[in-house]
């Protein structure tokens, strides 16, 4: 999957952090750092927020490190807090999880298609919701299944599979509509 | 184009989602953080254990000494004051945490009790056990936090 949190971290650093060492915290920030904040920024949309959550998600993984048994790659460890944290900033948060999803795809339809001219993924992604965000980013980019997303979410594996395929159907959508205009564009030019 | 579960590529648009940079002061922010954190774990085990620790270094020194008061055939009593000091050392190898600080609020509570029960003269049963209850205390503390290898004799 194409994640930051892949690679793989050296063992003599997890032993160090284990320790308390600052320095190989820092070696760990620059390893995942972007990736903890790119993934929240995915789902929340907002910077700030996406980074008070690697704060937090960070300041507890330095605080916890020393139980971390290895029982899987510290990558899938970090993402697995950032992921859960994410979505209870997201569930927690009502102004950041506004809409429910039946109602905005339905205002989404209604706006029609000319109001996504122009834009590029990030702003259709951006115009869904932060669940429909985190169940498009979480199953596309972090290789979650519909199953865990349910569990996440507690809802149905349908709803999640609902979410996905309407949600991904505007961001497709969206860069085709993109590649057409950037095709004629070019076409009126020569 | 619909993706179902399983290690396929990202639908087309997702792959291509633009990769950001959080602001370079995050990490800054973050090592304050967890310096402020650290700082305040050690005051907690200080604030801790300096109290308790002063009472069992003071009552092991009177009984070292031959000054100690306390009632006669104390002998249950006395292991329970060295078996404290032993756990007393071990605990100060205890991270810090939510649960750690209420029993360190728990054995200085224990504490108080003990120095008025000596004050007071106190007989062996009473001084037996606080001595049992705040062996117990350090105990949970230890196990709470996983060390390994303590060996306790109940008094």
């Amino acid at each position: 999957m194409n994640s930051g949190f892949g690679i793989v971290l050296d063992a003599e650093i997890l032993r160090q952090a284990q320790r308390g060492k600052n320095a190989a915290f820092d070696a760990i920030y620059r390893l995942y750092g972007r990736a903890c904040y790119n993934l929240a920024l995915r789902i929340v949309g907002e910077p700030a927020a996406a980074e008070d959550i690697v704060q937090d998600v960070f300041l507890r993984m330095m605080g916890s490190i020393s139980k971390f048994r290895g029982d899987s790659p510290f990558g899938a460890w970090l993402k697995r807090m950032m992921v859960n944290s994410t979505i209870d900033v997201v569930r927690r948060n009502r102004r950041i999880d506004r809409a429910d999803p039946e109602d905005h795809f339905a205002g989404l339809a209604a706006e029609g298609a000319s109001a996504e001219v122009r834009v590029d993924a990030w702003n259709v992604l951006m115009r869904l919701t932060p669940r429909e965000r985190a169940v498009v980013i979480l199953h596309e980019l972090e290789g979650y299944t519909h199953k865990e997303l349910a569990q996440l979410f507690d809802q149905s594996e349908s709803y999640s599979k609902s979410i996905l395929a309407r949600s991904l159907k505007r961001v497709v959508d969206s860069g085709q509509n993109l590649r057409e205009e950037e095709e004629d564009t070019s076409h009126d030019q020569t | 184009m619909i993706k179902h579960d399983g290690n396929q590529a990202p639908s087309a648009g997702i792959a291509d989602l633009p990769e950001f940079d959080p602001d370079p002061a995050l990490w800054t922010r973050i090592q304050r953080g967890h310096a402020r954190r650290v700082i305040r774990r050690r005051l907690i085990r200080a604030g801790g254990f300096s109290a308790s620790g002063a009472v069992v270094a003071i009552v092991i020194l009177l009984g070292a000494r031959g000054d100690f008061t306390g009632p006669s055939g104390t002998r249950d009593v006395t292991d329970g004051r060295f078996q404290s000091q032993a756990l007393q050392n071990q605990s100060s190898a205890v991270v810090a945490g939510p649960q750690n600080e209420e029993v360190s609020v728990s054995v200085r509570r224990v504490d108080r009790e003990l120095q008025m029960a000596y004050d007071q003269g106190a007989d062996a049963s009473r001084l037996r056990a606080l001595w049992a209850l705040r062996n117990q205390l350090l105990e949970s503390l230890a196990r709470e936090d996983g060390v390994r290898g303590l060996r306790l004799t109940r008094i």
